[in-house]
């Protein structure tokens, strides 16, 4: 019984291999043809453009944890780290604050709580998920407690405008998005701090022995994605006109893990691309698009998303066993 | 005659490429402790693998009570009565001694519960029969070293094993605990127990054993009781007759008066004690010492990768020493790690990226942006110079040769050109061509005026290539010896000979 | 001043416990009574018991998020069948564990099988069993009869019902761990899961029936819960699992593995986190305030978990 279930392995190594080598872009080739065939509708430019325009901050938020990914960590207080920016801004413009203001907010306060993250788990070696997981449940709940779960109506035009306005029929928020990726892959590729995290996310052990800070490399990579998360509130709070606790939900972390897994991104750290957690992202977010438009309830979306996540991160260990 | 407890019988065994036995006998009887010696690589572990039903020979056998047995699981090892005392420790630090000892073989009562007092029982007994006073409630992470050692002997002792192994059982213990093993040792020989005591260190030889069998490079070389043999004698059968491997051999040279590096005084508790050394300008300084005796440790320790109590170094800035600071040490050193895979090489990474590594912020161009092109031209320099075999630079590492590996790590350093080079076992598993180019290398390097601190536990090598020669034994340096030391004079100072009394 | 250390990192928690009873009873009324604590133990019930499953999978020094979302699945499925399809309440409210036993077998065998880190491969399941849930409650709260409503509630003179059952659950849970084989095989597990398997510990058998008891701990949980609330929500079990792994930490049980007991332990850590939402409620706080506060407290607590981590090795010479 054993032997012929191995001659079966041993025959479709090769084809098992394609597999997962490529598997993001078969997934994302397979995607298309179903969304194609089942969705009337969807290859209007509009929609294409609704995507486009969806996954934007997401895909920012997804650049950051891209990062954390790198080092082998994970960054679960996105979430809330985005909605307390957002609020804040919000709070700030509502009481005059002008727009130079709120975006400074917004992306200082990203900054502040991803330093926190990082020091922790940089410095005082603490779990990461533990770490994020904590500032994830404290700021939802500084969140719900300024707001007291009522929503911050945003009416500063200039605001609304410069992030979730049109060039022609582009979405600002797109070229934001291919401007940022544009800049991480840069930096992924071409800069010192790129060559430091790879390094680090494939052995720290090297990288520490070869001079490498790594301590603060851990640092600047939860500071990058605290950063991103900060830049994703303008972004959400623009298109929304308002800010609110309810755009921290948990859900969202489903979202930003399995856009980077599926982009690509390994969950043991070292392995990954600015590019790839795009592309990820825009699977995703069609996914979303078109089970909403085929009018698949919300719940189904977290079931698929979840065994997605499973499927990829299984995908990716296999890969590396290789 | 009476039959001996364990024989082996011209016991063989090769791996792909190394002849790791060939037709090793010989006999250990009952009440009796038999030292097992060797060098590193001699064929110590594999004989005890096969013991343990970790390896197969490939012929021959093991006899024990006169019977021929075969040992094909690790069960099989322990149902005909043999027990393993491993080197590193195995416990459970969150649990107690007896649950440790009963780990995988617990007693329950009638309702499925633990039997613990029984357990404890059992435990308590095999302890007091080591004269070793615990309460079996106690957590094993309360414990010292010493203590937890006898612990791993009373889990070895509780299948009663008429064959018992212990694998370098002293190697983290203080001299106290050391003669509470040694006493231990002695019950446990008077109770019948054959025991096979392996070590390095050749000082515990002669109070603990009573006989001793010396393998060199898998073969038996000799042997008898310890009445009949000197350390000198030991010695001279682990090392041999010279060595037929033709090694490189460095031209003329001089060594400079001045100083590169002194290490006035590195401490950490438990680990290293004050240790002092000087490092001259073109000098290559061998450190000598066992596995264990805390070399690798000292190296991390000086780079800044370990705590220490006490850091008091002086480094040269210009021409004057000044002193080090431990967070700007690793400016100063390059360090090539013992352990390639572990923490030398970013194996999935290309050659680029890994011989670039340390050296990163040099080749920055404008900001915080990289130069490619500059470490492209550089890195070719040293693959060239180097001597390195790759198909391109954009391959990964870990595709490349042992040898191959070695170099990229080592042309990593030099692109960074650090004052003094500390490698730590840098030809360890090279074959020969590659061991003489990586003595090329080292020597070439000294002469810009740079310092080497070799740490390697091939003494042909060491004796080759090292102006002077320091010895490092648990964690101080007990010996500083010029260029032309005899071997034997090493591995007596090394195995705790030279040192006289010790505490 | 080291052992000043240590003794604060052992103990710090009860001590602290001890002097927010203090602060509190002495600043209100009503806050130091007998039915006071009795109620706080019955609504920290339901919290304990799905601590108590997921204490073993942290005692083996791994994960398991998706306790909430399978408390939330085991009782939807139930309460549909009781509410909808009319299935007698003896066999829905069983089937309950089952469903909970299986959401944490099949969270295991990802695990075990896929060799998938433990923190990923449950945060997959955690949303899978929640998409599933909310799919079969179709996002509407259900009620349930009234008589499980007064069975949540029921007393004998004024000990809540469950309380008893609540603390014989965690009796049965200390015996596990401590007097079973299965739970000394998690600890070693927790201490190294290389030395187990050497060791001769058939570490998956051991993994995959701690994640089982995790998930039919949560679903247990979950039964308790909906007993008092006499419905199942939508938010149901959300947030959960961060609670239970704060409750866990605070009652002494690393998050690094093998260390801590289920008693006082579990107990312990269920308490402070209900008492100090109840003492936040007696000083008039805003409710809005209570996350923040308990994300607070359990960040300090996960602080001192990987600080004492750290200190260990000088805490063994």
């Amino acid at each position: 019984m054993d032997r012929i279930v191995f001659r079966r392995v041993s025959k479709s190594v090769n084809w098992k291999k394609l597999l997962i080598t490529n598997s993001s872009v078969i997934a994302l080739a397979i995607i298309f043809c179903w969304i194609a065939l089942v969705t009337p509708g969807f290859f209007t430019t509009r929609n294409i453009i609704n995507v486009l325009n969806q996954s934007a901050a997401l895909g920012f938020m997804v650049i950051g944890i891209t990062a954390v990914f790198i080092t082998g960590g994970i960054d679960l207080s996105i979430p809330s780290v985005m909605a307390l920016s957002g609020i804040l801004a919000a709070m700030a413009m509502q009481n005059g604050a002008g727009i130079m203001m709120a975006v400074l907010i917004s992306i200082l306060v990203g900054l502040f709580l991803g330093l926190i993250n990082g020091y922790a788990i940089g410095f005082l070696r603490m779990i990461p998920f533990v770490v994020t997981l904590s500032i994830q449940i404290i700021g939802m709940g500084i969140c719900v407690w300024l707001t007291s779960k009522v929503s911050i109506p945003i009416s500063n035009g200039t605001y609304l405008n410069a992030f979730s306005g049109k060039i022609g029929i582009i979405p600002v928020s797109v070229i934001y998005l291919a401007f940022m990726t544009f800049v991480a892959t840069v930096l992924a590729k071409k800069s010192i701090w790129g060559r430091w995290l790879y390094a680090t996310g494939i052995n720290i052990n090297t990288a520490t022995v070869s001079g490498i800070p790594t301590r603060k490399v851990l640092l600047g990579a939860y500071a990058w994605s605290g950063l991103f998360a900060g830049m994703a509130s303008l972004l959400i709070t623009s298109r929304l006109a308002s800010a609110s606790s309810t755009m921290g939900q948990e859900g969202v972390v489903l979202n930003i893990v399995s856009s980077a897994v599926v982009g690509g991104v390994s969950f043991q750290g070292g392995f990954g691309t600015p590019m790839g957690a795009v592309l990820g992202t825009l699977i995703i977010t069609l996914i979303s698009n078109s089970m909403n438009m085929m009018q698949i309830s919300y719940y189904m979306t977290l079931i698929v998303k979840g065994i997605v996540i499973i499927t990829f991160v299984c995908l990716d260990s296999i890969r590396h066993r290789n | 005659m009476s039959v001996p407890t364990l024989r082996f019988n011209e016991v063989s065994k090769a791996f792909p490429g190394v002849k790791a036995l060939s037709n090793v006998s010989f006999d250990v009887c009952s009440g009796e402790a038999l030292a097992l010696i060797g060098a590193n690589g001699a064929g110590k572990s594999t004989l005890m693998n096969i013991l343990g039903g970790n390896i197969q020979p490939d012929s021959g056998g093991v006899l024990i009570e006169g019977r021929n047995v075969a040992i094909s699981s690790p069960q099989d090892s322990i149902n005909n009565g043999i027990g393993f005392v491993h080197q590193e420790i195995a416990l459970m630090l969150t649990m107690t001694i007896a649950e440790n000892l009963f780990i995988n073989s617990y007693q329950t009562t009638s309702i499925g519960l633990l039997a613990r007092n029984l357990m404890e029982e059992q435990c308590k007994t095999v302890l007091e029969s080591l004269n070793c006073h615990l309460s079996p409630r106690t957590q094993v992470k309360h414990l010292g070293s010493g203590d937890q050692q006898m612990v791993e002997i009373a889990r070895a002792l509780l299948m009663n094993p008429r064959i018992l192994i212990l694998d370098e059982p002293t190697s983290s213990l203080t001299g106290k605990e050391k003669s509470r093993l040694f006493d231990a040792v002695a019950v446990l020989k008077s109770k019948g127990v054959a025991i096979i005591y392996i070590t390095h260190f050749l000082d515990e030889v002669f109070p603990v054993c009573d006989r001793a069998v010396v393998l060199r490079n898998g073969e038996y070389v000799g042997g008898d009781t310890i009445e009949n043999l000197t350390y000198t004698d030991i010695v001279t059968l682990m090392i041999g007759e010279s060595d037929t491997d033709v090694y490189y051999s460095r031209d003329q040279h001089s060594v400079s008066e001045s100083l590169n590096l002194r290490v006035k005084n590195l401490s950490r508790s438990g680990v290293l004690k004050e240790i002092q050394m000087d490092l001259h300008k073109g000098e290559i300084l061998g450190l000598w010492g066992l596995l264990g005796s805390g070399r690798t440790e000292f190296i991390r320790s000086l780079v800044g990768l370990d705590p220490n109590d006490t850091y008091d170094v002086e480094i040269r800035e210009e021409k004057r020493m000044v002193p080090l600071y431990k967070r700007k040490a690793s400016k100063y050193f390059g360090y090539i790690t013992e352990n390639r895979r572990e923490d030398g090489m970013l194996l999935p990474s290309s050659i680029l990226d890994n011989m670039s590594l340390a050296n990163l912020r040099s080749y920055l161009s404008a900001g915080p942006f990289m130069n490619d092109e500059k470490i492209k031209v550089e890195s070719k320099k040293y693959i060239k110079k180097l001597d390195i075999k790759i198909s391109n630079v954009d391959q990964p590492a870990g595709t490349l040769s042992g040898g191959n590996q070695q170099k990229v790590i080592v042309g990593k350093w030099l692109q960074r050109a650090p004052m003094i080079l500390l490698m730590d076992e840098p030809t360890r598993g090279l074959d020969v061509g590659a061991k003489r180019d990586m003595h090329q290398i080292i020597n070439d390097f000294v002469q810009s005026g740079s310092s080497v601190l070799l740490v390697t536990s091939d003494i042909d090598e060491l004796m080759n290539m090292s102006d002077r020669i320091a010895v490092i034994d648990r964690g101080s340096i007990t010996g500083m010896y010029p260029q032309g030391v005899s071997k034997e004079d090493l591995m007596a100072a090394a195995s705790g000979f030279a040192k006289g009394d010790k505490e | 001043m080291k052992k000043l250390n240590t003794i604060l990192l052992s103990y710090g928690f009860p001590i602290i416990l001890a002097m927010l009873v203090i602060v509190v009873s002495m600043a209100t009324d009503q806050f130091f009574s007998f039915s006071n604590i009795l109620g706080i133990i019955h609504s920290a019930v339901p919290l304990m018991i799905v601590c108590c499953g997921l204490a073993l999978v942290i005692m083996m020094g791994k994960i398991d998020l998706s306790v909430g979302s399978t408390a939330f699945l085991s009782t939807a499925i139930s309460a549909v069948m009781i509410v909808r399809f009319n299935v007698p309440q003896i066999l829905a409210l069983p089937a309950i564990l089952l469903v909970g036993a299986a959401a944490g077998a099949i969270t295991g065998l990802i695990v075990v099988y896929l060799r998938i880190n433990p923190l990923i491969a449950s945060m997959g399941t955690m949303f899978i069993y929640r998409g599933i849930a909310l799919q079969v409650v179709r996002s509407r709260v259900i009620s349930l009869p009234d008589n499980i409503r007064n069975f949540g509630n029921l007393r004998i003179g004024p000990v809540y019902v469950d309380i008893l059952i609540g603390l014989v659950i965690l009796v049965l849970v200390y015996l596990l761990h401590q007097w079973s084989w299965f739970g000394r095989h998690v600890v070693a597990i927790g201490n190294s899961e290389e030395t187990a398997r050497k060791v001769g510990i058939k570490t998956n058998k051991v993994t995959l029936l701690a994640f089982i008891l995790s998930g039919f701990f949560a679903s247990l949980g979950g039964l308790f819960s909906i007993c008092q609330l006499g419905s199942v929500t939508l938010h149901m079990g959300s947030g959960m699992e961060f609670t239970a792994i704060g409750a866990l930490v605070i009652g002494g049980i690393s998050l690094f593995g093998g260390e801590g007991k289920i008693l006082p332990g579990v107990f312990l850590g269920g308490i402070t986190l209900i008492l100090i939402e109840n003492s936040l409620n007696h000083l008039g706080a805003s409710p809005y305030l209570y996350p923040f506060v308990r994300g607070g407290v359990i960040f300090i607590a996960m602080y001192a978990d990987s600080l004492k981590q750290k200190l260990q090795p000088e805490l063994q010479t």
